[in-house]
């Protein structure tokens, strides 16, 4: 099998998966409580008035007509459907609000990523000190922590004393001077830097700062103690005890023999991580009110907005299994004895 | 002044079950030129001895002894300055080319990193053109600079291998059973290579083995190990034709012959426990010719006509 063949076998399964992840939310949010009409009013609303506007969602359908009804617009008409109350599209919903979920996630990214590489690789060049202890309880614990609990400590620790925002995305007075801009592509940064608006994407950077530490040092932990673990196995095989007796500098050996050996299993595990990442978005969204897609999930949840809930779902197993995909060819650039 | 000299070496591994005594005060020089074989069962301390000598033991390994190359004390040099003569002055060719390539890193990039690493080239071309020739020299194609390990058979890599050791013209290899992982046509076709390199570069050697046999083919002269103790050294010649030590003899027995009308005899019993070795002479539980002397008391090594053994028979 060629790559191209392996990358086409992997697009086809994903609407299977999309089916399998999509029966199972349509039923567990209608085994909720509640519906989106006694969400918004309340229980004491009128019989008759109750079964008049649950018959205009269509709720009053059997369950089995309406989870073949949305099947069919899903993948027949590639429709994601309205919302419950304000009938807006959720195709475009999702859409303005995905960007501020991928910038989020790009900068959780880095952070986990940074922090975790560099420990994990002072770990293995520092075995015999006192630093890859230090690396494995920092690793457990803020891989056991709430993500929202991590949320409120920095937003205690470090907003209070420096005054950093820890809510929203933007300054109100920048909101809507982003609204007027010209060029508009819903990634905050790319339109206020491409209308010259450096004042804007500062302020964005600021905002991003503490939800991007949030999650980014919620995931961290993992990609410490991975790092650590696949440098360290590298760095007892044969290869590198042979290039140490070729008199290669140390850094040099923990560099090009040890961490460039464990990229194959790192990447595997980041991976894995796109997952945690969405879902530790939902709540750091929810705790610093950042306007994504999960912050809609979390609403959406709240309000039995099925729709909302499920396109998002749909939107966050197409990232996966898209992330999951590119992981499968980038291990042909990180091993060459991959081939497909 | 001898090229290599290692003088009462001891190494000690603290493991979880006790201390293992891998090497028990050996001595022995490598001169300009000169190929010492070392032999011993598994476990007689050859290879810890190898990696002693370019300081690659595990951080459990207590040392104690001293390792001069060229006059230098490699055992109490600052790691930077080890670092420079590891691959330039002593470079290590080890047992399983399948592990000792780096698997990401193609051949050529091998060769760049460490002659430029050691500032023998100046340029990428300059380094790959060198390794080219050096490569063809040992039977590789050129255009294998450009694979990685995986690409290439047991074989070609082991050529790598000592490519790699060669290219910057230590003074010292130190082969450490380089062709176990093989089998027997590559293992032929590798000891001709050590032979002709031994021969074109006069590099000396350190040519450790468990193979009576290959030890006669290569080796001027060799030191026989057993249990951390040298049993027997001298010329190869004169100790494969007359072995002194009863243990060198059942070694020599122990080596298949084609078309030799010798009884093929495996050596008796197993190499002691290394945490708590035998009293007396380590070998008297597997010999023949044991006394009870040979059980109580410690054999010296001694010099017995231009040949050092320790046997409280032979000496």
């Amino acid at each position: 099998m060629g790559l191209k063949e392996h990358v086409l076998y992997r697009l086809a399964l994903t609407p299977l998966m999309l089916l399998v992840l999509l029966t199972l939310v349509f039923f567990l949010m209608r085994v909720l409580p509640g519906d989106p009409i006694t969400m918004l009013e309340g229980k004491n609303i009128p019989e008759e008035v109750l079964a008049r506007r649950r018959a205009e969602l269509g709720l009053d359908k059997p369950l089995h007509v309406q989870y073949v009804n949305y099947l069919y617009s899903v993948f027949v008409k590639l429709d994601l459907g309205v919302t419950a109350l304000e009938r807006i599209p959720v195709s475009y919903l999702i859409a303005t609000r995905l960007p501020a979920t991928v910038d989020l996630a790009i900068a959780a990214s880095l952070v986990a990523i940074g922090i975790g590489v560099a420990m994990g690789l002072l770990s293995a060049r520092y075995e015999e000190s006192w630093f890859p202890q230090f690396a494995r309880v920092y690793s457990s614990v803020v891989y056991s922590i709430p993500v929202f609990y991590l949320g409120l400590l920095l937003q205690v620790g470090l907003a209070r004393p420096s005054g950093l925002p820890t809510t929203g995305r933007l300054s109100p007075v920048n909101m809507v001077a982003l609204d007027s801009l010209p060029v508009r592509t819903g990634f905050v940064l790319i339109d206020s830097l491409a209308n010259g608006r450096l004042d804007i994407a500062a302020d964005y950077l600021v905002h991003m700062l503490l939800p991007a530490l949030t999650l980014g040092i919620y995931l961290s932990g993992i990609f410490t103690r991975v790092t650590y673990l696949s440098v360290s196995d590298a760095m007892v095989q044969d290869y590198t005890r042979a290039a140490r007796a070729r008199g290669i500098r140390e850094w040099r050996v923990v560099t090009r023999y040890g961490f460039r050996n464990a990229l194959i299993p790192l990447l595997t595990m980041a991976g894995l991580q796109v997952a945690a990442l969405l879902g530790g978005a939902v709540l750091t969204e929810t705790t610093f009110n950042w306007e994504g897609v999960g912050l809609l999930v979390y609403e959406g949840i709240l309000k039995r907005d099925y729709a909302i809930v499920q396109g998002a779902v749909t939107v966050y197993a197409l990232i996966v299994a898209l992330v999951s995909l590119v992981v499968d060819v980038a291990y042909t650039l990180v091993d060459p004895r991959v081939r497909y | 002044m001898s090229l290599l000299r290692v003088q009462d070496l001891w190494v000690r591994y603290r493991t979880r079950r006790g201390v293992v005594e891998a090497l028990s005060g050996v001595s022995l020089s490598v001169e300009e030129g000169e190929v010492l074989g070392v032999v011993g069962e598994s476990g007689s301390g050859k290879s810890t001895l190898g990696l002693a000598v370019i300081r690659l033991l595990p951080r459990s390994a207590e040392v104690r002894g001293s390792v001069l190359l060229n006059g230098k004390d490699l055992t109490s040099l600052p790691e930077e300055e080890l670092r420079r003569i590891r691959g330039r002055e002593v470079s290590m060719v080890f047992q399983d080319p399948y592990s000792s390539l780096n698997p990401v890193m193609r051949i050529g990039d091998h060769f760049v990193e460490l002659m430029m690493e050691h500032g023998a080239a100046a340029t990428r071309e300059e380094a790959l053109e060198a390794a080219g020739e050096l490569l063809e020299r040992l039977g590789v194609p050129r255009e294998r600079l450009n694979d990685y390990p995986h690409q290439l058979s047991g074989g070609q890599r082991q050529r790598v291998a000592i490519g790699l050791a060669l290219i910057l013209k230590p003074r010292l290899v130190i082969a450490d059973e380089i062709t176990t992982a093989l089998d027997a046509l590559v293992e032929r076709q590798i000891i001709d290579l050590v032979k002709e390199v031994k021969r074109e570069y006069r590099t000396s050697m350190l040519f450790i083995t468990h193979n009576m046999g290959l030890v006669a083919e290569v080796a001027d002269r060799v030191a026989v190990l057993y249990a951390g103790k040298l049993a027997e050294l001298g010329e190869v010649r004169e100790v494969v034709s007359n072995p002194l030590h009863p243990y060198t003899e059942a070694l020599l027995r122990s080596v298949p012959r084609i078309g030799g009308s010798r009884e093929l005899r495996p050596i008796p019993g197993e190499p002691p426990d290394m945490r708590n070795p035998p009293p007396g002479c380590r070998f008297h539980p597997r010999c023949p010719l044991a006394t009870e002397r040979c059980r109580r008391e410690e054999p010296p090594l001694v010099e017995r006509g231009g040949r050092l053994v320790a046997c409280h028979l032979r000496s």
